[in-house]
């Protein structure tokens, strides 16, 4: 009962679920096993709430004697079974307990409710061939637009997807645009400098096709319709990724975008590992051409990403993320950034993480000090 | 497992007194298997005899009793002389009639390699079973098994260093030193497959930024050469195979070519200092990587180093 009591605490007191890039580990290599959008992010689909119950979470809370099955079969909308075969709801939330500057003058403490979303897949034929997704909830002021009015209800994922069979999918909508490895950690150089973050979605038509031990995505889009029209990054990306096997998956990764004020071009090449039971490396290095319309001025810029989870026990992980990135390669200033994080699995539909960051800025003209920052993640899905 | 503790044995005993019957069916086994010897070998769980008695049937058919290869073509009876190799092989082991080597290990692990293309009734020769009892017993073989290991290492490493700078005024400042670069060097482990313990040496020769943490003093130094010699001790935890997390205390030597400003001075170029760290590890083969933060005792930064590890 205490158990229980605990859940329900924690429940009320605090984050959201996907399955991640990293559970190549137990040998899924590809997000399209878990979720609708074959690049991940967004609604879990049947398998892959019934894995986020069983093989990813601890299982504390249940009966030793309740078998897996009884658990997968309950892992639908709030713990239950499903109750029709078209619709699949759920919700989710994430928030992060931000803490800059550890242990100085200048701390400050913030907790950002990142997402709030409720989230419906519709399957038209009462199977995964034609569905429609929509995702709909709180989403905090991006910090690039805080003097704007964007509003703080809006959707970050609506797309419809048609998938003739299991090797071929078609999706028009507004979705993530398809490039490198999507991580969750919104503040990797990954993610942030190649704006690919949470507020970074698009709409426009995504192709995916698995053929031969390749998977390959094409998306062509036309930036956020909810942006304002010349902020709007149109163009096209690609990635393309090879099975060596269930746990070895390199890719490479191409995005030519651009908009009335700014050209990207981005390329990287990535890897995905699984080195032992539940245990993995992710690593990705990038380069970005961004050119300023109004001025010509190009700057290009580096970063790679690399973070290893080790499977402590079921549910739970202990990672390292190390990460570098230049912002100029035509200059020497550099930034590093490493640190540990715990990720913890309670039980399916809440998920906690803690991350220490310790970031080194390297220059020819100055020795600064380091900065330390912390976050606490708490994400609810049901 | 309750492999051999329970009616498994029973049914294991059940299960060779079978396959013998079929071999004494056949023309094929060699001499030394009268039905009677086989059987009063297994009572008596000579498990050994019954191993010399199908390696020299084996060889006998001129087949080598103790190297196995998928280019091989095994007929039937071969295949179910494999069998009863391997079984009687891992009950000597758990009887202590035999002891695990690694030159058994992999005998074993050959045969149950080449046991994916045999075609025998997995009823009767239970392959699955017996791999089973094999990964149980040589996981706790490794587990039990503490060996040495040399490595040789090459590492990237930062951290800031502390220096007292005094200028021509008499005025004193701490300055910051960002050094990072390579460190060669090598060491010695000594582990099971879960635990262990490891110490390693490395010579850094690396390159400093210097600049002042203070508004009265003013001073910036690029490229400054700097050794450094690098001790670390280490307690190894593998929670998984292939995967280690480290705690480790460093013990460093740092000596940096600083220029002082005219007329002043600069000290502590010099030191011996220690501090801990944490470290995790992914191993390829005979290579590993390792990721390593920690703290050093005067040093007013983190220390990081990537390496890389070549098992010797």
């Amino acid at each position: 009962m205490l158990k229980y009591f605990l859940l329900i605490f924690i429940s009320l007191t605090s984050l959201k679920v996907f399955s991640y890039p990293n559970f190549i580990g137990h040998g899924y290599n590809s997000c399209i096993t878990c979720h609708y959008n074959p690049y991940g992010n967004g609604p879990l689909n049947d398998y892959g709430r019934a894995l986020s119950a069983t093989a990813i979470s601890d299982r504390w809370i249940h009966d030793s004697n309740k078998s897996e099955e009884e658990i997968a079969k309950n892992s639908g909308f709030m713990y239950m079974k499903a109750f029709n075969s078209w619709l699949r709801p759920s919700v989710n939330y994430r928030g992060l307990k931000l803490v800059r500057n550890v242990n100085r003058p200048n701390e400050k403490t913030e907790y950002i409710h990142m997402m709030a979303n409720v989230n419906t897949v519709v399957r038209f034929q009462n199977n995964d061939k034609y569905i429609a997704s929509i995702s709909y909830g709180y989403a905090p002021t991006p910090v690039a637009q805080k003097n704007e009015d964007v509003g703080n209800y809006r959707s970050r994922e609506h797309y419809f997807g048609y998938r003739p069979n299991t090797n071929l999918g078609l999706y028009v909508g507004m979705m993530d645009k398809v490039f490198g490895i999507r991580v969750p950690d919104h503040i990797a150089f990954s993610r942030s400098v190649t704006e690919l973050a949470q507020n970074d979605q698009t709409h426009g038509v995504m192709i995916h096709l698995i053929k031969n031990n390749f998977e390959i995505g094409i998306h062509s889009f036309i930036g956020s319709l909810f942006q304002k029209e010349d902020l709007r990054q149109k163009g096209i990306s690609s990635k393309i990724e090879y099975n060596y096997s269930s746990t070895v998956k390199p890719g490479f990764s191409v995005l030519k975008s651009s908009s009335d004020h700014v050209e990207s071009s981005l390329f990287s090449i990535h890897g995905k590992f699984g080195i032992s039971k539940g245990s993995s490396i992710l690593v990705e290095l990038g380069q970005k051409l961004q050119e300023i319309v109004s001025t010509k001025k190009e700057t290009s810029s580096r970063y790679v990403f690399l973070q290893n989870h080790i499977l402590l026990r079921r549910g739970t992980y202990f990672l390292t993320t190390a990460e570098y990135f230049q912002p100029n390669i035509e200059k020497e200033s550099e930034t590093m950034r490493v640190g540990p994080g715990l990720q913890y699995f309670l039980v399916q539909g809440l998920e906690l993480r803690f991350d220490l960051y310790n970031t080194k800025n390297f220059s020819p003209d100055a020795a600064t000090k380091d900065a330390w920052d912390f976050t606490g993640q708490i994400h609810l899905w049901f | 497992m309750g492999f051999y503790r329970t009616n498994s044995f029973m049914v294991l005993t059940k299960k060779i007194f079978i396959i013998l019957i079929i071999f004494f069916t056949s023309s094929t086994f060699g001499k030394g298997f009268s039905i009677d010897n086989i059987l009063n070998l297994i009572s008596e769980k000579k498990y050994i005899k019954v191993i010399e008695l199908v390696d020299q049937s084996l060889k006998n058919q001129s087949i080598n009793p103790n190297t196995f290869s998928s280019d091989t073509e095994y007929n039937k009876i071969t295949q179910i002389k494999l069998f009863l190799k391997l079984e009687s092989m891992l009950l000597a082991i758990r009887a202590s009639q035999l002891e695990m080597t690694m030159a058994r290990l992999e005998k074993m692990q050959q045969i149950l390699e080449i046991s994916d293309d045999f075609d025998l009734d997995a009823d009767k020769y239970d392959f699955d079973r017996l791999r089973e009892v094999f990964e149980s017993e040589s996981e706790s073989w490794k587990e039990s098994r503490f060996t040495f290991n040399y490595f040789a290492s090459i590492s990237y490493f930062t951290w800031n260093y502390a220096l007292s700078l005094t200028d021509s005024t008499g005025e004193n400042a701490t300055l910051y030193s960002k050094e990072r670069g390579p460190c060669f060097g090598g060491g010695i482990r000594y582990q099971n497959a879960m635990w262990g313990i490891e110490s390693g040496l490395c010579y850094g020769y690396v390159s400093a930024t210097v600049g002042e943490d203070s508004t009265n003093v003013k001073y910036n130094q690029s490229k400054v050469p700097v050794d450094a010699f690098i001790s670390t001790t280490s307690l190894i935890w593998r929670p998984k195979d292939r995967v280690a997390i480290k705690i480790g205390m460093p013990i460093i030597y740092h000596s940096g070519d600083y220029k002082p400003p005219v007329g002043g001075s600069i000290s502590d170029t010099n030191q011996i200092s220690y501090g801990y760290l944490i470290a995790n590890e992914w191993s390829f083969r005979n290579m590993a990587f390792e990721i390593s933060y920690g703290d050093i005792k005067n040093y007013p930064s983190s220390f990081w180093s990537f390496k890389l590890i070549f098992n010797l």
